[in-house]
């Protein structure tokens, strides 16, 4: 019996001694986070540049042959304007844009009645959206508070994206001639937000 | 072998790479609360340039005056001598503009000549008439006289747009002398000049 029982023991401890051939394995999860702010930015020639832009559209002269305002000056704004190329980026879905269009005036010369210093206008401004589409957004000069408006969508990307036309340029008085001067000056303000 | 720390170069044990992991993460936690919420936005600004030369236009360019008879009538000593109330206050009216600060206005008068008869008038005869002639224009006057060539003294006249009156006075012939007959022809010149200054060469 003892004898049995130290055989069975040595079968035990065989039994447990034996190396367990099951496979055992491992897995590991490794989570990579990151994070893409809310911006916009100027890309100029394919490579950011900043988050400024600028350009300059040139009329010339402005009064025609009778010292009025040119009937052509819208023409030639536009012409000037279509050759500004101005891409801005957006990483958000509903930018939101003003537009801010300040009169055309002279720089030194005050007027009289029956003249003009200043040239009033309406800037329109178009946004150019993906996939397609676009959102115009206009203010005039007269106004002294800037248009707001969101997009509505992201802004289109790879090419320009924002372009400037001129409308419903004015004299107060359509008879009123211009004063001279040699440097009149008005500014269009555009500005990109990512969000409200 | 079975649970022998085997360590190579450069490794860190597992205490180690708990220490580290907890910085780790701790520096990443403490990024991450510390990064504000970004937002950055474009500005743009397009200048709109122009200019508006100096000039001056007359909108209406010329006029016609016509003072009739200018002997006058009668049988008494004056009778075909000048009557200067034909000539005298009579005025016309121009239009125009100028549209700088700087603007002048000058005249110039042309005697009333007698155009048929063109030879030194005889003794006692005259067949010029002079006269002096004033242009008004934005409460400024310029002024000049037939007997002396050239335009008179240029006055300012500035940014104005309206009339420009042009009267005559001070009719006078030569001598007192009796009107030659024939057709006389005078001229009153107005000129309006823009100030030139702009985009000038500094002297």
């Amino acid at each position: 019996m003892k004898k049995f029982v130290f055989a069975a023991l040595a079968a035990s401890t065989a039994l447990i001694a034996v190396p367990a051939s099951a496979q055992q394995s491992v897995s590991g999860d490794i989570t990579i986070t990151g994070s893409v702010g809310e911006k916009c930015l100027v890309v100029t020639g394919g490579a950011p540049s900043g988050t400024s832009f600028s350009g300059t559209i040139a009329l010339g002269e402005l009064s025609d042959a009778t010292g009025k305002l040119r009937s052509d000056v819208e023409a030639t704004f536009d012409t000037a304007a279509a050759a500004l190329a101005i891409q801005v980026v957006c990483t958000t879905s509903n930018p939101q844009v003003s537009v801010d269009a300040n009169a055309i005036t002279a720089a030194t010369a005050t007027a009289v009645t029956g003249y003009d210093n200043s040239i009033d206008y309406q800037a329109n401004v178009t946004f150019s959206l993906a996939p397609s589409g676009s959102k115009l957004v206009s203010n005039d000069s007269a106004s002294a508070a800037a248009t707001t408006d969101a997009l509505g969508g992201r802004l289109a990307s790879g090419a320009t994206n924002i372009t400037i036309d001129g409308a419903n340029f004015r004299t107060g008085s359509a008879t009123d001639l211009l004063v001279a001067d040699p440097t009149y000056t008005g500014h269009i303000l555009i500005t990109v937000a990512p969000s409200a | 072998m079975i649970g022998a720390a085997r360590r190579r170069p450069g490794k860190l044990n597992w205490s180690e790479q708990m220490m580290k992991r907890s910085m780790i993460l701790a520096v990443l936690a403490a990024s991450a609360t510390a990064t504000p919420a970004f937002s950055q936005s474009v500005d743009g600004t397009v200048d709109i340039t122009g200019s508006v030369a100096d000039r001056c236009l007359f909108t209406t360019p010329s006029a016609t005056l016509p003072l009739g008879e200018l002997a006058r009538s009668g049988t008494d000593t004056n009778a075909g001598r000048l009557d200067e109330s034909k000539v005298d206050g009579e005025s016309r009216t121009l239009v125009g503009w100028c549209n700088g600060t700087a603007a002048t206005m000058s005249v110039e008068a042309f005697a009333l000549t007698n155009s048929d008869f063109t030879s030194p008038a005889p003794n006692g005869f005259d067949r010029v008439i002079n006269f002096t002639a004033t242009a008004d224009a934005n409460s400024e006057s310029a002024t000049d006289t037939s007997v002396t060539a050239g335009a008179g003294s240029a006055v300012n006249v500035g940014l104005f747009t309206g009339n420009v009156v042009v009267t005559l006075s001070e009719s006078a012939t030569p001598g007192g002398g009796l009107l030659v007959a024939g057709d006389y022809d005078g001229q009153v010149v107005v000129t309006l000049t823009p100030n030139v200054s702009f985009n000038q060469p500094a002297a």
